[in-house]
């Protein structure tokens, strides 16, 4: 680092020079409000899902801050249930037959804190569909080290789902999981900053999907998804943020995430993404995403009577794969004088292809299951 | 919501040097206010730090040298400390805020060369590792202590200005405090604030003509204040390891985002003396100077 951003650090830390860090309390003096409209579909007729949000973030007094957090999603087509041979012994997907219509309300509060150094959380929520009652508690702290360069998050929750299949009573179950997350953010110098965000889990109970079967080619019959009645997750998010500023401010993300679990999966994820401001409030946002996954030790295509095991699942998300995705984001802003501060319109397109052949150290055995989505989204956003 | 913009144009004097803003404002009540602000917040600064205020914050903090106990200290006087161990870290002790007190034997009334006997008297009590402080206090362990803020406070104030008109919504201007420059953003024509580096032999002339859209420049150097002794002339930076006046540059001036960054290093540059001239090259600053020998040399973007 050079002597000039070695001291711009220092000066940095000084109040005057950073409005923001004046006093301490929130950062955000604003109401701040979030419309979002998505769209997800997959080819092949296959899923497609309509998702509403709409997030309020307010401030109370000095230190507190609320927020609430709704969201609708209609879920609508046919997803995969079964894969079963034909006599060329080629794989065949069965999909669900008749179109499926499903709704998930959410609901999800929060109560945060902030002191000098520490910012605090609180928070809890609800979602509910016809076959899946989710409840859940989180809490969280977040500390600004070494004049505000270093923060270190910590956060946990606790989730109880209960599951019972629609039209299927006799499938159901409970699940209890725990999700903690110790993240670090160093800024690295004027420019650039980076981030480590590492997550476990642990997850008890009914884990398989009510929805899914699996084919035993020697007799012909079909069996329920069953998976092991408890999963350990741990990822690891590693992200470095770079400003341009002879590139009109312009920033580089760059993401690497790494994800093992104790089913079998491994996963490997590469995300790039630039933020380029052009004039007047502009900015467009090109990305670009590349993810890897070899399959649980308990997933094949199809089974055999002698190697079906008490744990078995053929489902699509549990197979080695990987995926190419490219998006592109569009957002305007328009600072205002009045009553409503700042208006901003977003909109996304990403378009992903899912396919055996491109995981790392695949076989490509499971391209029948190749298939891409889209998801296009809109959002406003107003801070008063 | 874009209105006429009006240039405002005001001329005053503060921190003892004269001082000269500039902004384009929306209103004439948005100016009056802001004017208003600039004014409040340059007192609040002179209060806090001048040296020459018996009651300023840091006069009660040299007051207490030796006494015994530390004085409680917030967090602007935290991250000044702070700043400060930064930049005798970087000039290995030659920028330090405990050497203000050889000013004594210096002064611009004084006609002779102090005494080593007297510099080396002087020379105790200075050292920036002496002084105890953590976040929360600050305590100089000898009496006659002092702590002193030159090259450091008015460059900050000129930062803190532009940033306080900043979050009045002004977002073109030029703040100058006794030479001392920081551009909140360029005229609303897109173009940039002429920024004039004067020549350090010539007091009426300019040796360089900028034009600044953003940053801060801040110059160290014996412009004007400086003493004759015997027809030798005496810079006011004085080296703190030998209780001498520096010698080897006449002028530094260093472009930088901050104006307090810029500040620190044109004194550092000066400190450096013979070797100041090299070391600026060597850390690839943005500077201009002109050595003793009246020799000038920039390295200056676009110049």
């Amino acid at each position: 680092m050079s002597l000039i951003n070695r001291l711009s650090i220092a000066a940095l830390a000084l109040p005057g020079i950073v409005a923001e860090d004046a006093h301490a309390g929130r950062v955000d003096e604003t109401f701040n409000t979030d419309f979002q409209y998505a769209h997800y579909e997959e080819s092949n007729n296959r899923m497609g899902v309509d998702v509403f949000n709409l997030t309020a973030v307010a401030p109370i007094g000095e230190n507190f801050t609320a927020s609430l957090d709704l969201v609708r999603d209609t879920m609508s087509g046919a997803s995969p249930v079964m894969n079963v041979r034909d006599d060329q012994g080629q794989v065949q997907q069965f999909l669900s037959s008749a179109s499926i219509t499903d709704e998930r309300d959410a609901l999800t509060a929060s109560l945060g804190y902030a002191f000098d150094e520490v910012d605090i959380s609180l928070g809890g929520g609800v979602s509910n569909e016809n076959d899946y009652f989710s409840g859940h508690v989180n809490a969280g702290v977040s500390w600004a080290l070494n004049k505000k360069l270093t923060t270190l998050n910590l956060t946990g929750s606790v989730a109880f789902d209960e599951i019972t299949a629609t039209g299927r009573p006799e499938i159901n179950g409970r699940k209890t999981s725990q999700k903690y997350l110790l993240g670090l953010t160093q800024i690295i110098n004027k420019d650039s900053l980076i981030q480590s965000n590492m997550t476990f889990a642990y997850h008890g109970g009914f884990l398989s999907d009510p929805y899914k079967r699996v084919y035993i080619e020697d007799t012909g019959n079909q069996v329920n998804d069953a998976r092991p009645g408890n999963k350990f997750q741990w990822a690891w998010l590693t992200r470095y943020v770079h400003h341009f500023k002879a590139a009109n401010k312009a920033a580089l993300h760059a993401d690497y995430r790494l994800y093992v679990d104790d089913w079998g999966v491994d996963a490997h994820t590469v995300e790039l993404s630039w933020y380029q401001p052009i004039a007047d409030g502009w900015q467009i946002v090109p990305r670009f995403r590349y993810y890897t996954q070899d399959k649980a030790d308990f997933y094949q295509a199809t089974f055999n009577s002698s190697n079906l095991g008490a744990v078995h699942s053929s489902d699509y998300r549990l197979a080695g794969f990987g995926s190419l995705g490219a998006g592109i984001k569009l957002t305007k802003s328009f600072l205002m004088s009045g009553f409503v501060k700042e208006v901003k319109l977003q909109t996304a397109f990403d378009y992903n292809d899912r396919k055996a052949s491109y995981q790392i150290g695949g076989d490509s055995s499971g391209s029948f299951d190749d298939f891409s989505f889209y998801m296009v989204t809109a959002s406003i956003n107003a801070k008063f | 919501m874009q209105g006429k913009l009006r240039l405002v144009n005001h001329a005053f004097h503060a921190m003892g040097s004269p001082c000269h803003i500039q902004f384009y404002a929306l209103s004439r009540l948005q100016a009056q206010e802001a004017k208003q602000s600039v004014k409040q917040c340059l007192e609040k600064l002179e209060q806090r730090y001048s040296r020459y205020r018996k009651d300023s914050f840091i006069s009660v903090i040299n007051n207490g040298s030796g006494l015994g106990a530390a004085s409680k200290i917030d967090a602007e006087m935290a991250a000044l400390l702070a700043y400060a161990d930064q930049c005798f870290q970087e000039s290995e002790g030659l920028f330090d805020v405990t050497s203000g007190i050889l000013r004594k034997l210096w002064s611009l009334d004084k006609t002779e060369i102090p005494s080593e006997e007297q510099i080396n008297e002087c020379r105790q009590l200075i050292g920036w590792n002496k002084v105890e402080w953590t976040q929360n206090s600050v305590y100089l362990p000898q009496q006659g202590m002092q702590l002193d803020f030159g090259g450091i406070v008015k460059e900050y104030a000129a930062d803190s200005v532009a940033q306080l008109l900043k979050s009045k919504g002004i977002t073109s201007g030029i703040i100058e405090l006794g030479g001392d420059i920081k551009v909140i953003g360029p005229r609303p024509s897109g173009q940039g604030w002429p920024v004039a580096i004067r020549n350090p032999l010539e007091k009426d002339q300019q040796s360089l003509q900028l034009t600044i859209t953003h940053g801060a420049v801040a110059s160290s150097g014996d412009y004007e204040r400086f003493q004759e002794i015997d027809g030798v002339r005496y810079s006011h930076i004085l080296n703190p390891k030998t209780g001498m006046p520096t010698t080897g540059l006449r002028a530094v001036s260093i472009l930088s985002e901050h104006c307090v960054v810029a500040g620190s290093i044109a004194t550092l540059a000066m400190l450096k003396g013979s070797k100041g001239f090299n070391w600026l090259q060597e850390n690839e600053l943005d500077f201009f100077c002109c050595l003793d020998g009246g020799e000038i040399h920039q390295q200056m973007p676009g110049y």
